[in-house]
């Protein structure tokens, strides 16, 4: 008897149910979640309808943005400043250590380059590749709380292809993972997709930095006798080439449980980028045409490139 | 009449995206708030006596965000669905409709809109976000709220004087 009469609720309920959504409107909402929901099974499974969409919402959106990004840059330079000033005491602390440890570097890198050059010369070395890249303004940030990426007012049509390594002024940011005509999207190294192989440590010992969309990327793969410590520097290796080798990533830091790699890039605070026509050696072996631009920067020996302003005749 | 509604609704809400996506070079928090505000004017405009938004602009506004934000594709849009889902459901069966009213079911839709981004975030990638940029970013959306819907209030109520009908009796928050 009292499972009857909860059963005669419970098809109370599920009759007032409909009929309350019913006079609510609430059907069409259910309809667009579960094609919402699709949407985003397909983003997550990587599905071809799923990229192509996103593709075209880039194009689409890339206008858009271009020109809000435009006409709201005396604000959001207005905002970036105002919020430099909360860390400007700590900023200026850092700057003023890190340019005295640079002072020191300096002659030892002189040295150390003019001992290379002449060893090079002794041994006949090949001369390193030059590679050509052009520095783009970020126009959109991606926000959110798993996505790091950024836009950049440079496409196709200034020779951006998905791969290309992405600088800041401070080191490695990421790479395009799509080039629209006009704009590309930058994934950022820290993002939960970024996989890059790099070395560390005093032996340059082979890992992978590994985002996950935290400011500290994982060092996976390192071996236990790297002798890497807190504090060294990490560099790209090469290997898999999409970087070349030698581009400067960031330090290790101990965080109580693993080491991780703190990037020296500063993310929150990307204004212009440099995207690097670098194409993997074996692409010119195969025959596909290597880009070639308007900048020119030697890796491996010279620094990275800095960011400069478009006005400055980079594209 | 109520296509001038309609794009009233969505085109400040685009309008609201796209102004979010700028660099504004904001911190962990700002990466939570500022996605958020488009979700903010949804939650007003759904919360509207006479004609809440469309679950299809609802739907249009969402897929815009997700691709201003760079999110996989459905991301924004789910919880742009749900929140407004709620707030809709919330204000019908709200007896009294006040301004008062209008805040308090917004204010308990925020969380609700966070608590969504950070479950969705956990199944796309299968790891379980920091939990404290979402805290802390709550205060932020509930004072950010009240000017977004000052702005739309006013929105509102130019529209009406040009001639469409207003959606939000009462104006502002």
């Amino acid at each position: 008897m009292r499972h009857d009469i909860r059963s005669d609720s419970y098809q109370r309920s599920a009759q007032r149910l409909p009929q309350a959504m019913r006079e609510a409107s609430l059907w069409p909402f259910a309809g667009y979640i579960a094609l919402a929901a699709a949407m985003l099974a397909l983003s997550r499974i990587g599905h071809p309808y799923a990229l192509a969409v996103q593709s075209v919402g880039h194009e689409v959106a890339a206008p858009l943005l271009r020109t809000a990004s435009a006409v709201s840059a005396p604000f959001v330079g207005a905002m970036r400043r105002l919020t430099a000033f909360r860390t400007l005491v700590e900023e200026n602390d850092r700057l003023v250590a890190e340019n005295r440890r640079l002072r020191a570097n300096e002659t030892r890198a002189r040295d150390l380059e003019l001992r290379v050059t002449s060893l090079e010369a002794l041994n006949k070395t090949v001369a390193a590749a030059k590679i050509d890249f052009v520095t783009a303004r970020v126009i959109a940030d991606s926000g959110g709380p798993f996505v790091r990426s950024v836009i950049i007012d440079a496409g196709r049509e200034n020779g951006i292809k998905p791969g290309h390594p992405v600088m800041s002024a401070d080191g490695v940011a990421g790479r395009v993972v799509i080039a629209g005509q006009r704009t590309s999207r930058v994934l950022l190294t820290v993002d939960f997709n970024s996989r890059i192989p790099v070395l560390a440590g005093p032996h340059q010992a082979r890992a992978v930095m590994e985002g996950d969309n935290s400011p500290l990327a994982r060092l996976s793969y390192l071996a236990p006798d790297s002798g890497a410590r807190p504090g060294d520097l990490v560099v790209t290796s090469g290997v898999g080439g999409i970087f070349p080798r030698g581009l400067h990533i960031g330090r290790i830091v101990d965080t109580g449980e693993a080491l991780r790699i703190e990037p020296s890039v500063r993310f929150d605070r990307l204004d212009y980028l440099s995207v690097l026509l670098f194409d993997p050696p074996t692409a010119a072996l195969a025959g596909v045409e290597l880009n070639s631009g308007t900048g020119t920067v030697p890796f491996q020996e010279g620094p990275i490139p800095p960011a400069r302003p478009r006005s400055g005749g980079v594209r | 009449m109520t296509i001038g509604v309609t794009a009233l609704h969505v085109l400040s809400t685009l309008l609201v995206a796209l102004l979010s996506a700028m660099s504004w070079g904001a911190g962990e928090t700002g990466r939570i708030v500022l996605p958020m505000l488009p979700i903010l004017a949804i939650v007003y405009w759904s919360g509207a006596e006479r004609r809440p938004m469309l679950s299809s602009g609802v739907f249009i506004t969402g897929l815009f965000a997700d691709m201003v934000f760079q999110a996989p594709t459905g991301h924004w849009t789910l919880v742009a669905l749900a929140t407004a889902l709620f707030v809709r459901a919330a204000s019908r069966s709200a007896s009294i409709r006040t301004p008062m009213r209008r805040s308090v079911i917004a204010l308990a839709a925020i969380p609700l809109a966070l608590a969504s981004s950070w479950c969705l975030s956990f199944f796309y990638t299968g790891a379980p976000a920091p939990v404290w940029p979402y805290l802390s970013a709550l205060p932020w959306l509930a004072a950010a709220f009240i000017p977004l819907a000052a702005v739309l209030g006013l929105a509102d109520r130019l529209v009406e004087r040009a001639g469409g009908e207003r959606t939000v009796l009462g104006g502002g928050a």
